[in-house]
């Protein structure tokens, strides 16, 4: 859903962006803060499985989680295994395959840091990714919050989402009650003279006390604030894990068709996340 | 260490040149030296051509059936600025030619389009209609030196739309002339293929240009259109990589394969004693052995391959000798070829034979395998055979020859209504059996034309009618006449008049001959002319008598006796001289009989020395009364006989 957002501030650099707040008269509902402080990051200099300490894994094709195609009639059937998840050459290289396994006709993977390994509320986190290509690729950076509630009332972060069939397209959302699913939060960001696909980007979110601010490389494309949401806002006072994820069909892009190349790799070259100073 | 050493000396010497040209130059060049480059132009036609000439458009071939009245500029439609290209594309029946196309040519220097990755334009029709576009094509480039041509078929709406044509490799465009490249032939409502119903319709070309779009990606080029092929060959084949294409993914997240020139490719052999691959996809095929052709574009493995098995020597099939006047031939290097639509008909559902036909030493050859059946047409237009006898095709079975095998070969007239099917047709069918084909040779079969009606062939179908012929050859494949009068005249003899008995030539000044046919011959005969010469002509030949009774000729002074003939049918051809030893006939006459096997269907000189009939026990020549002609097949034979006559 395209919606309509206060700040006017688009393709600019952070840095311009800072200028430009600093330097002008800003809106009262504008809030801007520096996250500069390193607090967790991975940059995947290990060869072999993601370390275990950093990240744990989502398997199957989520029947075992109640949610049969995770939720989004998605194909795929998540493994831990090398071929589908590994770290080499400095990278977190995540690949989905056309295979029959346990029934399904992809793999794939989708590392988390769940269960106590990383969680923070607010901060500045960004992955620089070098994405897949081809219709019914779907592949992801997001987050989840860690309230006690369910999904969507804990909330959702996605930082970067693409369809494989749109190479030069991301989208940045959010998802909470009232706003979830086909009725997130969300704008898409389009590169000129360039893709996703053929080099790496930088997908961040800045996060803070009533505001999200999405950024690809230098260009700062959004900022989300309770006004944008058509409910309640849940990102205040609740740690959020990452995830990253290559999905293979479901209802955000469609299925695969017969020129879709498999296998499709995500590189991530590294993950890092920031709190205030 | 040997190759080592010579890598070092030669590395020495190229620094000891390279020290001398610097010392001998009085001056270096600057460090601000730029290599000269070519206009880096990128448009092509905005409102009006963009840095060409006037004569920027050149029409494909008039007489190939390109109509060259439709080109022009439309100061009325446009998708941006003022001007569009305006392609009138001719209908199929239109008598100015059926198709349009052709190039825009930069007919100057060139320009650089290293720093662009993609042809683009804006284009819409008055229907929707497929064009083929693309650029890279110079018509006057050597074939030594040929064209970075590119090119896609794209399918045209109503609406204005942008449309991507992605260079394969933009660093081999340094130099390049051919801007632009379209084609197109009148549009097909109805969707029955090229028949004639096409209709005319109109197209507008804007805003065409080089761009460097920066979303050109993910390439993917290929060879034989990406699939893994193996063929058995032999030394001396010549084999053409076809299907050279690339694919690109663009921004719309929609792929475009565009059909490339073989220039963009690097080509591998992975044996190069087997057989090599040049820089234009030609494999040239060496010796015995295997190897695999695969190849890559701007760095990226290319999809497809090539397996080659060279079995060794190739055996070709006889070189056919008929006189091209009397053939009518589908299949041979010896002739030239009628029309035909195709060898392999690639009939659906049930066929599954394919071709693999090869080229070796300049002889074309069809191959056909996995075989059950298949067919050639020949049917625009059909065959009008009325004056052929036989049908000749050479077949060869490569490997082992099953003896179950056999191969049914259906020749088919088409009838009064001049094509397939309709109730009207006739076939001639025969049955090869492994008696007729040979393991690993050519056989050679002639087929006698046994139609009634034969004015419209049109399709030969070969079937698997036994068990295991799976793979064949097939050569030299003709329909032919077999002429029962020859159409030229005997060669006329070139020996002075002073050294010959003449009894019958035009040369010369004949002795009395009392008859040609005596009443106790079997033959019929008459006197006739071919080609405005008077010549002997016997049918239902068993044995003809000519006498000289009234005036015997004495030949002691010559050496040979000397006659033309022309058969179309004799395999056994005799002559006998009677000397009457000057008493008469039936007084211990001697005489001799030599056997002869003239070349049929040709003017064959029978130049025999007379020594050869005293050989055979001919005891005098001084009393010559009688010279007998007879023949096998007895009483079947056809002969034309001129210039009979002794000479020394």
């Amino acid at each position: 859903m395209m919606k309509k957002h206060k700040i006017a501030i688009k393709f600019l650099s952070l840095s311009a962006l800072l200028l430009t707040v600093l330097g002008c008269n800003p809106n009262e509902t504008q809030t801007v803060t520096n996250f500069t402080n390193l607090v967790w990051q991975d940059n995947f200099d290990t060869n072999g499985a993601p370390d275990p300490n950093r990240w744990t894994f989502d398997m199957g094709d989520g029947t075992a989680e109640g949610i049969p195609g995770w939720g989004n009639n998605e194909l795929q059937y998540y493994t831990n295994r090398p071929e589908n998840v590994v770290v080499e050459n400095g990278m977190l290289k995540i690949t989905a395959r056309r295979e029959s396994f346990q029934g399904s006709n992809y793999t794939s993977a989708r590392v988390l840091t769940k269960g106590g390994l990383f969680q923070q509320t607010y901060g500045r986190f960004e992955a620089r990714i070098k994405l897949p290509w081809g219709q019914g690729l779907w592949p992801a950076f997001w987050m989840l919050g860690t309230n006690s509630n369910t999904w969507p009332q804990r909330g959702e972060i996605d930082i970067m989402e693409n369809r494989g069939s749109e190479p030069t397209i991301i989208h940045g959302s959010v998802h909470g009650p009232g706003y979830s699913g086909g009725q997130a939060t969300t704008k898409k960001y389009e590169l000129t003279n360039d893709r996703f696909d053929t080099g790496f980007h930088v997908f961040g979110v800045e996060w803070g006390p009533n505001y999200i601010n999405y950024y690809v490389d230098d260009v700062l494309y959004n900022q989300i604030t309770p006004s944008d949401v058509t409910g309640q806002w849940v990102f205040n006072d609740n740690p959020f894990y990452l995830i990253l994820n290559v999905a293979v069909g479901g209802s955000f892009g469609g299925a695969p068709n017969a020129n879709t190349v498999f296998p499709q790799t995500m590189y991530v070259d590294y993950v890092r996340v920031y709190s205030q100073n | 260490m040997k190759t080592l050493k010579n890598i070092n000396l030669k590395t020495t010497a190229f620094i000891l040149v390279l020290a001398t040209a610097f010392l001998g130059c009085e001056r270096n060049l600057s460090d601000d030296i730029v290599l000269a480059t070519f206009p880096t132009t990128a448009e092509i036609f905005t409102d009006a051509p963009v840095g060409l000439t006037d004569q920027f458009f050149r029409s494909f071939d008039p007489a190939q059936g390109a109509n060259t009245s439709g080109f022009g500029v439309d100061d009325k439609v446009a998708y941006a600025g003022t001007s569009s290209i305006r392609i009138d594309v001719p209908g199929s029946n239109d008598p100015d030619g059926n198709f349009i196309g052709g190039i825009f040519e930069d007919r100057g220097a060139g320009r650089d389009l290293r720093g662009y990755d993609a042809l683009t334009f804006w284009a819409k029709g008055s229907t929707s209609g497929p064009v083929l576009v693309g650029f890279g094509t110079d018509f006057d480039r050597l074939p030594t030196d040929p064209s970075y041509n590119v090119s896609a078929t794209i399918q045209l709406g109503t609406g204005w739309k942008k449309y991507v044509i992605p260079m394969p490799d933009p660093s081999k465009l340094a130099q390049e002339t051919g801007m632009f490249l379209f084609s197109a032939g009148g549009v097909d409502p109805v969707g029955d293929g090229p028949n004639g119903n096409e209709l005319a319709w109109t197209f507008w070309i804007d805003e065409l240009r080089f761009e460097k779009l920066g979303t050109v990606a993910q390439p993917r080029p290929a060879i034989l259109n990406g699939s893994s092929k193996s063929i058995q060959s032999f030394n001396g084949a010549a084999v053409k990589l076809d299907g050279l294409t690339q694919t690109f993914n663009l921004s719309s997240g929609q792929d475009i394969t565009t059909t490339v020139s073989p220039r963009y490719f690097t080509f591998n052999s992975s044996n190069t004693a087997v057989a090599t691959v040049n820089s234009s996809g030609d494999i040239s095929v060496l010796t015995q052995g295997n190897t695999t052709i695969t190849a890559s574009l701007n760095g990226v493995n290319a999809n497809g391959s090539l397996a080659i098995q060279s079995l060794g020597v190739f055996t070709p099939a006889p070189t056919p000798t008929r006189n091209a006047a009397n053939v009518i031939s589908l299949f041979s290097d010896a002739y030239t070829n009628v029309p035909v639509d195709y060898y392999n008909g690639f009939w659906q559902p049930f066929q599954t034979t394919l071709s693999a036909d090869f080229l070796v030493n300049g002889d074309n050859v069809l191959n056909y395998t996995n075989f059950n059946f298949v067919g050639t047409s020949f049917s625009n237009p059909t065959v009008n055979a009325s004056s052929m006898t036989d049908v000749h095709l050479d077949i060869f079975i490569p490997g082992a020859l099953d003896p179950g095998a056999q191969l049914k070969i259906t020749i088919r007239d088409f009838g009064p209504d001049g094509v397939d099917g309709g109730g009207d047709d006739t076939n001639l069918v025969t049955t090869l059996t492994s008696a007729n084909l040979a393991a690993n040779a050519w056989s050679s079969i002639d087929i006698s034309l046994a139609l009634a009606s034969k004015s419209r062939l049109g399709l030969i179908i070969y079937e698997n009618n036994g068990t295991n012929l799976s793979n064949f050859y097939v050569d030299n494949l003709y329909f032919y006449e077999v002429p029962t009068a020859p159409t030229v005249a005997a060669p006329a003899p070139t020996l002075p008049a002073a050294n010959v008995i003449s009894m019958f030539s035009d040369q010369y000044t004949d002795v009395p001959v009392d008859t040609w046919n005596t009443g106790w011959s079997s033959a019929a005969f008459q006197d006739v002319t071919i080609a405005g010469n008077a010549t002997k002509e016997y049918k239902s030949l068993s044995f003809n008598g000519i006498e000289t009774v009234g005036t015997p000729i004495n030949a002691t002074s010559m050496t040979h006796i000397s006659m033309d003939v022309w058969t179309p049918n004799i395999t056994a051809f005799k002559v006998k001289l009677v000397d009457f030893l000057g008493n008469g006939f039936g007084n211990g006459d001697t005489e001799a009989e030599l056997t002869f096997t003239p070349a049929q269907s040709q003017w064959v000189t029978l130049d025999i020395p007379l020594s050869s009939f005293t050989n055979a026990g001919m005891t005098a020549l001084n009393d010559i009364n009688q010279l007998v002609i007879s023949c096998d097949p007895s009483g079947g034979g056809i002969v034309y006989i001129d210039n009979v006559y002794f000479h020394n």
